[in-house]
């Protein structure tokens, strides 16, 4: 595989992998505080 | 305020990874498979990608948000939340957006119903090795051909949709989506994993992330762009609007509608490289154009199917979970749009029980056309397809209408990241963008040669979207005030409008 097409999937496709788990990360993390708050005040 | 108190106990989604799940599978469906890899090959690989990124970051994630502020705030479904929104003498909005959606229900069936059998074939070993081009496209017209078999299919589809949004929110579809929408992400990095392990898999690389800059350039290619955008995240459809019902309080706006796009989008990547990548890789650059050329049903269920009997594995592991992963994305979303249909009935006074069998019901004979009748559903497809763009004009006039700072204040409230003075300018510009838009389809449908878009019976024609459309808002505005009357009451409603909510519903 040429360097181009290396550059390009790493930056379009491991990009997105890079933002999709960070913001799972940060949902889920924010989550855990709201709940031990009882920011939610409401249970699922 | 009214002075009728919401229902006393309501269900609502367990956790927040459960309900970006839910919302994932909602815009994960057959599209991000089988249309957004053809679109990709199509239109210059990273270019085109660059241009739908830019097209989420403006044009999906407000109105999801926005969305997602209805749905939460009116604790009602699309009817209600623009009776609350707008005003009691826009209700029809909320039923334009849902008629639509429904009308999408009804086929989409049916092409959950196709995937559901090709998985069944493919499981039974029916891609043999060897097998040709010229044998799947028999395989594929024998079945399309059988009435009896699409039917059956489709009811399949329907009746185990029915089944699991029937059991509700904790023991249907969030106890579903929370398993199956990972599991499908596991499926599809396998997929593609594998594609990428193909001798030849790095041309399919090429076609897919390097950009074409010239094409960057070219107006269509940013039409193609926000078009793909909009049938794909699921904006403006009101799924994510109706899921929303069942937010906890002070959930956050701003970082799960961009996770759900983002989510979305990693899922389109991971199929184009596992479709793009082992067309290249099995059938090299002239099969490729020609595969993708092919259309979607041409693509997946012709030339893939083939070309699995031609990979190692391919028979009996890779056809079978490539055609289950197909199944599952059109499931989640079908889910999402049978629930959008109860909520709606729900919130006209029929209990749950017995709305979730009749929806059930009417989606399968109303399905029943479009399972016998590529035409009729190629022709639905276009109506409703486009007719999404009308519902997103719609959200962005609800917000307009509610007042976006005073929207944008009370998301900033609950929100994990501040929503900026770009959100209420992209919701400000959205009418200019959906006028681009829309009036770059006119003016193809109008010049496009041997179009006949003056006549309402031609499959794709101008005139046979324009009818149905004008059809339905015409009956939708005769029935306007019953809706804003029928419709219960939630937290945002005005005294002296809608039913009072019995508990429990």
């Amino acid at each position: 595989m040429d360097a181009e097409t290396w550059v390009w999937t790493l930056i379009l496709f491991g990009g997105t992998i890079v933002v999709v788990a960070f913001l799972m990360f940060w949902a889920i993390k924010k989550d855990r505080e709201k709940v031990r708050q009882g920011t939610h005040d409401e249970e699922g | 305020m009214s002075d009728v108190k919401p229902a006393a106990k309501r269900e609502v989604f367990g956790s927040r990874f459960a309900f970006i799940a839910a919302a994932i599978g909602m815009a994960v469906g057959t599209g991000n498979i089988w249309r957004f890899p053809r679109d990709v090959h199509a239109w210059g690989g990273g270019a085109f990608l660059l241009a739908v990124v830019v097209a989420n970051l403006v044009w999906a994630i407000p109105i999801l948000m926005a969305e997602s502020y209805m749905g939460s705030k009116a604790r009602l479904g699309t009817v209600g939340a623009f009776r609350d929104f707008v005003g009691r003498r826009f209700t029809w909005m909320g039923g334009f957006m849902a008629v639509v959606t429904i009308a999408i229900m009804f086929y989409y069936s049916v092409v959950c119903g196709w995937a559901i059998r090709y998985f069944v074939y493919a499981v039974t070993g029916r891609f043999e090795q060897g097998i040709t081009v010229d044998e799947t496209t028999g395989i594929w017209e024998g079945f399309i051909d059988n009435g009896a078999q699409t039917v059956l299919f489709h009811a399949i589809a329907i009746g185990l949709v029915g089944f699991i949004v029937y059991r509700g929110l904790k023991r249907g579809f969030e106890a579903v989506l929370k398993i199956v929408v990972p599991a499908l992400f596991v499926m599809l990095t396998i997929l593609a994993i594998r594609a990428l392990t193909l001798d030849g898999a790095a041309e399919g690389l090429r076609y897919l992330f390097v950009p074409e800059w010239d094409l960057l350039g070219n107006a269509e290619l940013w039409l193609q762009a926000f078009a793909q955008m909009a049938f794909s995240t699921g904006a403006g459809w009101g799924l994510y609007l109706t899921y929303c019902v069942y937010m906890r309080r002070r959930e956050d706006f701003a970082l799960n509608a961009t996770a759900i796009v983002a989510g979305n989008h990693l899922a389109s990547l991971l199929a184009g490289i596992a479709v793009i990548c082992t067309v290249f890789a099995v059938g090299g650059v002239a099969l490729a154009d020609e595969a993708t050329g092919a259309g979607n049903e041409g693509l997946t269920f012709i030339y893939l199917a083939a070309l699995f009997g031609d990979m190692p594995g391919g028979t009996y592991f890779f056809a079978p979970l490539f055609f289950l992963v197909l199944a599952l994305a059109g499931v989640s979303s079908l889910i999402a749009m049978v629930e959008l249909a109860a909520r709606n009935v729900v919130d006209l006074g029929m209990r749950r029980e017995r709305a979730v069998p009749l929806i059930a019901l009417v989606a399968f004979l109303v399905g029943i056309p479009a399972a016998l009748n590529l035409d009729y559903l190629s022709n639905q497809d276009n109506v409703w397809g486009i007719g999404l763009l009308i519902s997103m004009l719609f959200v962005a006039i609800a917000m307009m209408k509610y007042g976006l700072e005073e929207v944008r204040r009370e998301m900033n409230a609950d929100s994990d990241f501040g929503v900026g003075a770009w959100w209420t300018l992209l919701i400000r510009i959205f009418p200019v963008m959906f006028a681009i838009l829309f009036g770059w389809f006119l003016y193809q449908s109008v010049t496009e040669p041997g179009n006949a878009w003056w006549d309402p019976f031609d499959t794709f024609s101008l005139a046979a979207m324009v009818v149905q459309w004008v059809v339905v808002a015409a009956i939708l505005l005769v029935l306007n005030n019953a809706l804003a009357r029928r419709v219960s009451h939630g937290p945002l409603t005005a005294s002296g409008v809608g039913r009072e909510r019995q508990i429990g519903r």
